[in-house]
């Protein structure tokens, strides 16, 4: 038997805006095993939302999945109907979104929002709703978790609300949870309370996590493997000790220099500069990709072939992948 | 060593409506106190709500404090008619965090440059143009970008606008308000740098702002803990990170996920 729970193949999205084509995620392919916590990390516009958002069939107009396959325990999500893909979604796929401010409804209250969803998926009475809210609640660490039922997303903090669409994605019993910048709008210890909370429901429950962030903390303590993606492609696919101990990608390393370290012992009162590294130029626009490798223009070890023709994913001995020439013959 | 700005117990209370005819009390700045050395990088930390912002624009006379002073240069700002803070106001400058609202879109850049030179009269008029190409090259923009609209750039490259902006002027101290903190990792990097040349270059001073201890810590050569409106720890930079005292500082440290 299989057992990844999820494999998506080829997935291109694009989205047809009035300045052109926008291929937001342009032949994304992945695997997700079973309980596996899978990141994505990458920059802004790099279509690693767009890669989640798809996996839960929320791209709207102008956007559009043109090709591809998701097979969630094989079956191709994408071929679903509108009322299939309601009872996955929500219920065996959930998400949690970036920001606990405007994700929330203001005119419901926590107790509304939270048996809405199983009331639907499971139907159970409103009664049994709201016992199955009061456990997941404690489940999240709200204190009063009774009491809470009444609030209005108004009367939380940040770090609560947060905890509170943990709760709500968590209810249902996922296999999926899809976390989409789950911390960034939390303050570092609020953040490190939030992953703790994570990292516990995700053994206790089971489920497979793909956490998408730009944040390359994070990922380095909570997941097993990391893809990294640049400009709607995946750049690289390694275990994340990998990634961290020995990158591949030429955008992968360049990009763990770009990061101040707390532990660098580098003195600001020195007479010149020491320059942070950084990388030169910015991401190509997603509606004009140039021919071959996407990263060429900003790569500090560009060869003539990456204008040329744009690489495969080339598996390494150590299994981990890479889109990059400079691994092409050794492979 | 000259003292450029000099805060002295310092408060900032806001009242607010709690319930209905109920009112509360935000001490956003408790009685602060603390001097910028000419030249220097002053770093402040704290998270969201520990009362940074509202220090930095008392600092820059943007609200009135409740209590206390601030000398700019051994004046109080505070006690400077309108005149008079005009040209204190050249002296400095502010970078703000979002590079989207704080550009005003209406504006070609080249007007989001000239704006502040012309306002305080520090650049003849048919200077000007010859002036903002001139700090333009200096944030590493091209002539070109003049004539262009800020939607035209991406979030790095209007963050060199504001920077060039708070440039025009020639200010000696600049407080930079979380001025990466909207940015990618890998343009990050380019702003910091861009921070750290001109600085050299114009012997500029900073107060800089930021929840990132890693990037503050790059930055500043002395530190500044905040929490509830009040310091809880000052120190060497190195010292902080190395050997913080204050439990606050330790918890703070300890919540940075860290790589690797």
């Amino acid at each position: 038997m299989n057992n990844n729970i999820l494999e998506v193949k080829n997935l291109s999205t694009h989205f047809f805006t009035d300045d052109g084509v926008v291929k937001a995620a342009d032949g994304v392919s992945f695997s997700l095993k079973k309980g596996e916590t899978l990141a994505i990390v990458g920059e802004s516009g790099c279509g690693k939302s767009v890669t989640s958002l798809s996996i839960m069939r929320l791209i709207s107009y102008p956007g559009k999945i043109v090709s591809g396959e998701i097979l969630f325990k094989d079956k191709n999500i994408l071929a679903l109907s509108a009322e299939e893909i309601r009872k996955i979604r929500g219920n065996e796929i959930s998400m949690i979104f970036q920001d606990p401010f405007t994700s929330l409804n203001p005119v419901f209250t926590i107790g509304d929002q939270l048996t809405e969803a199983v009331m639907l998926h499971q139907n159970l009475t409103a009664n049994e709703a709201k016992e199955k809210a009061i456990e997941v609640l404690k489940k999240v660490n709200i204190a009063s978790p009774g009491k809470r039922m009444n609030s209005y997303p108004h009367e939380l903090s940040g770090g609560m609300r947060q905890r509170v669409m943990i709760a709500m994605s968590i209810i249902c019993g996922p296999e999926i949870l899809i976390a989409d910048e789950p911390t960034t709008a939390l303050d570092v210890t609020i953040q490190a309370q939030i992953l703790e909370l994570m990292g516990q429901l995700k053994n206790d429950m089971g489920a497979a996590v793909i956490l998408i962030t730009h944040n390359l903390g994070i990922v380095a303590g909570f997941c097993e493997k990391t893809l990294v993606m640049y400009a709607g492609n995946i750049v690289e696919e390694s275990l994340t000790r990998d990634i961290f101990n020995d990158p591949k990608h030429p955008y992968t390393k360049a990009l763990l220099r770009c990061l101040p370290r707390l532990d660098d012992s580098h003195d600001v009162r020195a007479p010149h500069v020491v320059p942070l590294h950084s990388i030169n130029g910015q991401p190509p626009s997603l509606i004009n990709i140039p021919k071959g490798c996407r990263f060429a223009p900003r790569c500090s070890q560009v060869m003539d072939i990456c204008r040329e023709k744009e690489p495969d994913m080339i598996e390494l001995k150590d299994k981990n992948k890479v889109r990059c020439w400079l691994y092409a013959k050794n492979s | 060593m000259q003292k450029i700005v000099e805060v002295k117990n310092i408060k900032k209370y806001f009242t607010i409506k709690d319930k209905l005819f109920k009112t509360g009390l935000v001490k956003a700045v408790d009685d602060i106190s603390f001097d910028i050395i000419k030249g220097e990088t002053l770093g402040l930390v704290g998270e969201s709500g520990c009362g940074k912002s509202t220090l930095a624009r008392m600092i820059l006379r943007l609200i009135p404090p409740t209590s206390g002073e601030i000398l700019i240069e051994g004046q109080n700002i505070f006690s400077q008619t309108k005149n008079q803070m005009k040209n204190l106001r050249k002296k400095m400058q502010i970078i703000f965090q979002d590079p989207f609202a704080s550009l005003n879109p209406r504006f070609s850049v080249e007007e989001i440059i000239a704006e502040p030179m012309i306002i305080h009269k520090t650049t003849a008029p048919q200077n000007i143009k010859k002036e903002s190409e001139k700090i333009l090259d200096l944030v590493g923009l091209e002539k070109s970008a003049l004539k262009r609209y800020p939607h035209e750039f991406s979030g790095g490259q209007r963050q060199r606008i504001s920077i060039a902006r708070a440039l025009s002027v020639n200010p000696e101290f600049i407080v930079a308000d979380e001025p990466v903190s909207a940015l990618d990792v890998s343009i990050q990097a380019q702003i910091i740098n861009l921070l750290r040349e001109i600085q050299l270059e114009l012997n500029l001073t900073y107060l800089f702002i930021s929840h990132d201890l890693a990037v503050v810590k790059y930055m500043s050569g002395r530190i500044m803990v905040m929490r509830e409106g009040k310091i809880v720890e000052e120190g060497a930079s190195g010292d902080i990170f190395k050997n913080p005292v204050h439990p606050y500082t330790k918890t703070l440290l300890a919540a940075v996920p860290r790589v690797g």
